[in-house]
């Protein structure tokens, strides 16, 4: 009876089970195709992750000294040249009596002793905010103004001051009129005062660094709001961290005959930006951007070619603070601006398909649909107008993890990163 | 000799578009057995999403690794011993074997015969569930798919008096939940 009833348990099992089935969800069709269609993963292996990067942080550099000389060779308003001629001229045919009066004002740095001569001698009424209590760190800063050439009688009159108030340290600017006020060097000094003569109508002008800060913003304009239109060129990779080591990814690609040759990868990208400076050191952005990330490569399985294409399909929402330097062109006058920028992205996978020798495999149900990422760049502003203003940069953009699930592509490869670097261009326009 | 179609296929045909990576041939064969490997896969794990992971798996081998398939046996038959080595390693992988040291044979639940005939097959499914993956894989092997002490044993790489005292202790276990579930608590001396 007992033996029979065991029998029976498991005859019963048997028959009950032994055909049971059950629905699958919708998913894992798509999960076994993204599964066969990247048996070898779409992916940069270590080493070539690392000359990826390599490369990616010689263009970087390339492309930050490159605007950089740009913009510092890029002639700006200031007393040299023509205009230091003119100042010259102006200087020569002044009447004596004027010569011998400090229009020359300097920006003078001395302690506190020397403060009480140099109020006795030149009585103005701003020098309180001309002294500097750290002679030493302030001298650091006269290298600044070395490219203001002086005339021999502007050196002869600093000359004569420098005798009269030893030990001064006297540096020397002088400035046709206050239109050239945003020549001036940004990171100045709060306490720092400087002097101009507005040698066209002859009366004095006295500015301290905030001054000047206030002068320089209202000349270069660049507070407000803007929007704009930007295509960019990126290449693109999906980088996969591995969890095997170089060498044992190497010995399995061998045993198994698996030859990957990655092809490089360009995709488009579309975008509305809108920003606002907050004034001419500083300001964000926003982009609403469509594009792509692509990985191409040829794998040789078996003596047989595969060429397969990754293509991923994003809307991406890039937001970036801004750090710029900023002046005003020589030859057009209007601003010229270098923005660093850094910042998050998020980016909406809107379709995502593998195309094996032409058979394509929609991807997008096994992977995230949702990244966060962090985006970095570098925009020249070149302003054609005092409101429209074309914009050309680079950028740099790394996702977190893409896959959705573990060992998606296999058990070796458990994480998948977008990466992206590239070019963009951008017509704005600022509203003000 | 009939000849075995699937939606418009036949199973030949499929097989040969499969080794040549067509995609729909793989996608009619997937539908065709994916909800009876399902089944396979989810007595041997406790949660869908494992059983899932086994599906997966098992299917990415077969497409594979479908040219290595002879046809000196059924297909379904190839497959099905695919997707039950899969959830074998997946079982290798997440546990540990251990020998059954404490059968408890002196008192064997029993059970009126008829009360079989009203359990539904998601019942025992979540009886077979409650056994210890040990327990469940030595099940499955000997009573689902008639493989012998001795061929589990090397299979999970334990020997077959282990296997066979594994699958006593689960037997016993899925009786007592028989009773249980048939609120039958009868006893009886085994001796």
């Amino acid at each position: 009876m007992k033996l029979n009833q065991k029998q029976s348990v498991d005859t019963f099992f048997k028959n009950k089970l032994r055909n049971y089935k059950h629905t699958p969800s919708d998913q894992l069709w798509h999960r076994i195709q993204a599964n066969v269609a990247n048996d070898e993963a779409p992916v940069v292996q270590h080493s070539n992750v690392r000359l990826r990067w390599a490369l990616s942080l010689v263009a970087l550099i390339v492309l930050t000294l490159g605007s950089t000389i740009i913009y510092l060779y890029t002639p700006a308003i200031g007393p040299e040249q023509s205009q230091l001629a003119n100042i010259n001229n102006a200087i020569q045919t002044l009447p004596d009596d004027i010569l011998s009066q400090p229009f020359f004002k300097e920006t003078m740095v001395a302690t506190k002793r020397i403060k009480n001569q140099i109020r006795a001698q030149y009585p103005m009424p701003t020098l309180s905010n001309a002294i500097v209590p750290t002679p030493r760190a302030a001298i650091k800063q006269l290298p600044t103004f070395n490219s203001l050439k002086t005339t021999d009688l502007m050196q002869s009159k600093i000359n004569s001051i420098h005798k009269k108030v030893e030990p001064l340290i006297i540096d020397k600017y002088a400035i046709k009129s206050n239109e050239h006020i945003s020549d001036l060097p940004s990171a100045m000094p709060y306490n720092i005062a400087f002097v101009f003569d507005d040698l066209k109508s002859g009366s004095e002008r006295y500015f301290t660094a905030k001054n000047v800060r206030k002068e320089k913003e209202k000349k270069l304009g660049l507070k407000g709001a803007y929007v704009g239109l930007e295509t960019a060129a990126n290449n693109t990779w999906i980088l996969a961290t591995n969890t095997e080591s170089k060498t044992q990814a190497r010995q399995r690609a061998s045993s198994e005959g698996v030859k990957i040759r990655y092809a490089m990868s360009f995709a488009p990208g579309y975008s509305f930006r809108a920003g606002y400076n907050f004034n001419s050191r500083s300001g964000v952005e926003a982009k609403l951007t469509k594009t792509s990330i692509l990985q191409n490569y040829i794998e040789t399985r078996t003596g047989s070619d595969y060429t397969r294409n990754i293509t991923l399909d994003y809307i991406q929402l890039p937001v970036f603070f801004k750090y710029k330097w900023s002046r005003l062109n020589g030859l057009t006058q209007n601003p010229m601006v270098i923005n660093y920028k850094i910042g998050v992205q998020y980016s909406l996978l809107t379709n995502a398909v593998a195309n094996t020798n032409n058979q394509f495999v929609p991807m997008r149900e096994v992977l995230r649909k949702h990244d966060i990422g962090m985006v970095m760049g570098i925009d020249y502003d070149v302003f054609i107008t005092r409101n429209l203003f074309a914009s050309a940069g680079t950028n740099v953009y790394y996702g977190a993890n893409l896959n959705a699930f573990p060992y998606l592509i296999n058990e070796n490869e458990q994480r998948a990163n977008n990466f992206s670097m590239g070019l963009n261009f951008s017509i704005n326009y600022m509203l003000r | 000799m009939q000849i075995k179609t699937i939606q418009g296929y036949t199973e030949i045909a499929l097989i040969e578009g499969c080794c040549n990576g067509n995609r729909k041939c793989q996608e009619v064969l997937y539908f065709a057995y994916s909800k009876k490997m399902l089944g396979i896969a989810m007595r041997y794990v406790t949660s869908y999403e494992e059983a899932e992971d086994i599906v997966m798996e098992g299917f990415v081998k077969i497409f594979k690794n479908i040219e290595k398939y002879r046809s000196d046996g059924s297909f379904e038959g190839w497959m099905r011993r695919i997707f039950v080595n899969t959830a074998i390693e997946h079982y290798r992988k997440n546990t540990q074997m251990y020998a059954l040291i404490d059968i408890e044979a002196c008192c064997e639940p029993v059970f009126e015969e008829t009360a079989l005939e009203h359990l539904q097959k998601e019942d025992l499914l979540a009886m077979i569930h409650t056994l210890s993956a040990g327990y469940r894989t030595v099940f499955n092997l000997h009573v689902i798919e008639g493989y012998t002490h001795k061929e589990i044993g090397e299979l999970l790489g334990i020997s077959a008096g282990t296997s066979k005292s594994q699958f006593m202790r689960a037997r016993h276990i899925l009786q007592k939940k028989i009773v249980q579930s048939m609120q039958l608590p009868k006893q009886e001396s085994s001796t």
